[in-house]
């Protein structure tokens, strides 16, 4: 387990270094978007799966005030995102 | 109220928890920030390619017209066929006017090899007429000696008559006396009449060769005024050999004719400069060809382009020679490598108007100005000849 973590833990800079190699646009019904929308998208989603397990674990009242935390947390998910996939 | 021992505990989790939200939110912010900064990228890019309009340098009609619009070409391929006949009968009517100056040349030497025999002869005839000159004036020599001979000889014979009548005059007393006899006197009077005799056929000897003087000079007359004749007519001999100048200055003219509708002929037949695809064709074989008029467009296959337009903040990232990373949105999954070859050096501005000599300045507040964006040109190292099509966009990275 804690072998895992650690490949984890050294892997994921790599990932970040490597990105992906996609157009960095997206072609919904004839128009192009740029990913930057689709990584804020799965963001949002993912802030949202992050805010029911805090509540879950009652933890959303510990992370200081939320008008701070959910923006960093969304602009972390879809940083992450991005920059895994579409640097 | 009770406390409860897992909420200092919860309280921790939850610090730590935003702490590293939020400072890992503002690192990864700031690697996005500066890796949209160093590798610069745009979608509003296309693909490029160069193009020609394939344009006729004959006129007629298109005989022949092998290729079909947005097919494939390879260099030196037949594009289309103008009707050439025009262009053979122009060719056989320059040919023959060559083979016919060439005719004239060989018909002009031939005349000018007479006119030279004929000048031999008149120089000939010079020559001759020289001598006949010559003879005349020895003939007057002759018969000046004959005239002096004749002279000589009257003056002999009319000594000889006036003797003959001195003998005459001195033995006729002296018949009277007879101291002569009849025989004598008559004697001597026969002796007067054939001393006379002899003195006029002396003075008409003496005539004959005055007249004999005078002819041969005459003669020698004439043969000079033929002599003088001759070399006129010498001259007009010389004067009348024809020259191939004027023939052999046209030579040059009709080779070029020659050549020129050779050319012609050849441009009949066009064929591709290079590999391409043909594009925008919409004629049949019929269509009328005109000198310089575009019949179809073919696109340069050699060498594809993206043009991205790259805003000023970001053209001090972009180096002529970086690489670039390619996509094309019709296949988004495909990436292909290009090489940034030039960055533009002018758009059009959007100020700079001069209405009525003036230069025409808006008022304006504007406090955000949006920057500029200048195309870079990137040549496309490993295109794809199936994907690739002029205005297909593009999301360029530079490298």
């Amino acid at each position: 387990m804690m072998v895992r973590r650690k490949q984890v833990i050294i892997l994921a800079p790599c990932t970040l270094c490597i990105g992906c190699s996609r157009a960095p646009s997206i072609s919904v019904v004839g128009s192009f978007f740029p990913v930057w929308m689709l990584c804020l998208l799965i963001g949002t989603v993912l802030t949202f799966v992050a805010r029911i397990l805090l509540v879950r674990s009652r933890l959303e009242t510990e992370v200081g005030p939320l008008a701070l935390f959910y923006p960093s947390l969304l602009t972390l998910c879809a940083c992450l995102l991005w920059l895994i996939f579409f640097r | 109220m009770p406390t409860d021992p897992g909420i200092p505990k919860r309280r921790q989790v939850g610090r730590i928890l935003q702490l590293v939200v939020v400072s890992l939110a503002v690192v990864l912010l700031v690697l996005v920030v500066l890796a949209t900064d160093r590798n610069p990228r745009t979608d509003d890019a296309s693909v490029r390619a160069n193009l020609i309009e394939i344009a006729p340098e004959v006129s007629g009609r298109l005989a022949e017209l092998p290729v079909k619009d947005n097919t494939f070409v390879k260099q030196g391929s037949l594009l289309f066929v103008i009707d050439p006949r025009d262009y053979e009968y122009a060719l056989r009517q320059a040919l023959s006017d060559q083979d016919n100056l060439e005719q004239r040349i060989s018909d002009a030497r031939r005349k000018i090899a007479a006119q030279n025999s004929a000048v031999g002869a008149a120089r000939a005839a010079v020559l001759n007429t020289t001598t006949g000159v010559k003879t005349a004036g020895s003939g007057i020599a002759v018969a000046q000696a004959t005239v002096s001979r004749a002279k000589a000889a009257t003056i002999a014979a009319e000594a000889r008559w006036r003797y003959a009548q001195n003998d005459l005059h001195r033995l006729e007393p002296l018949l009277t006396k007879q101291y002569v006899t009849i025989d004598q006197v008559d004697l001597a009077r026969t002796a007067v009449d054939t001393a006379r005799s002899a003195y006029d056929e002396s003075l008409a000897a003496l005539s004959e060769a005055q007249a004999q003087e005078t002819q041969a000079k005459l003669r020698q007359q004439s043969a000079s005024d033929q002599a003088t004749q001759s070399e006129a007519l010498l001259g007009q001999a010389l004067h009348v050999v024809d020259t191939l100048d004027i023939l052999m200055s046209m030579r040059p003219s009709l080779a070029a004719k020659v050549d020129r509708a050779r050319l012609d002929l050849e441009r009949c037949r066009v064929v591709a400069p290079f590999d391409a695809y043909v594009t925008n064709m919409n004629i049949s074989e019929g269509a009328y060809a005109k000198p310089g008029s575009p019949m179809f467009t073919l696109i340069d296959s050699r060498n594809w382009y993206v043009i991205a337009n790259y805003r000023e903040g970001k053209i001090k990232n972009i180096r002529i020679g970086d690489p670039v990373d390619l996509y094309l949105m019709g296949h988004p999954d495909r990436k292909f490598r290009g090489k940034v070859e030039s960055v533009g050096f002018g758009v059009l501005p959007e100020d700079g108007k001069v209405v009525g000599g003036l230069p025409d300045v808006d008022r304006t507040l504007n406090w955000v100005h949006l920057s500029t964006r200048f195309p870079v040109r990137i040549r496309v190292e490993d295109p794809d000849p199936e994907l690739f099509r002029i205005g297909a966009t593009a999301v360029t990275v530079v490298r």
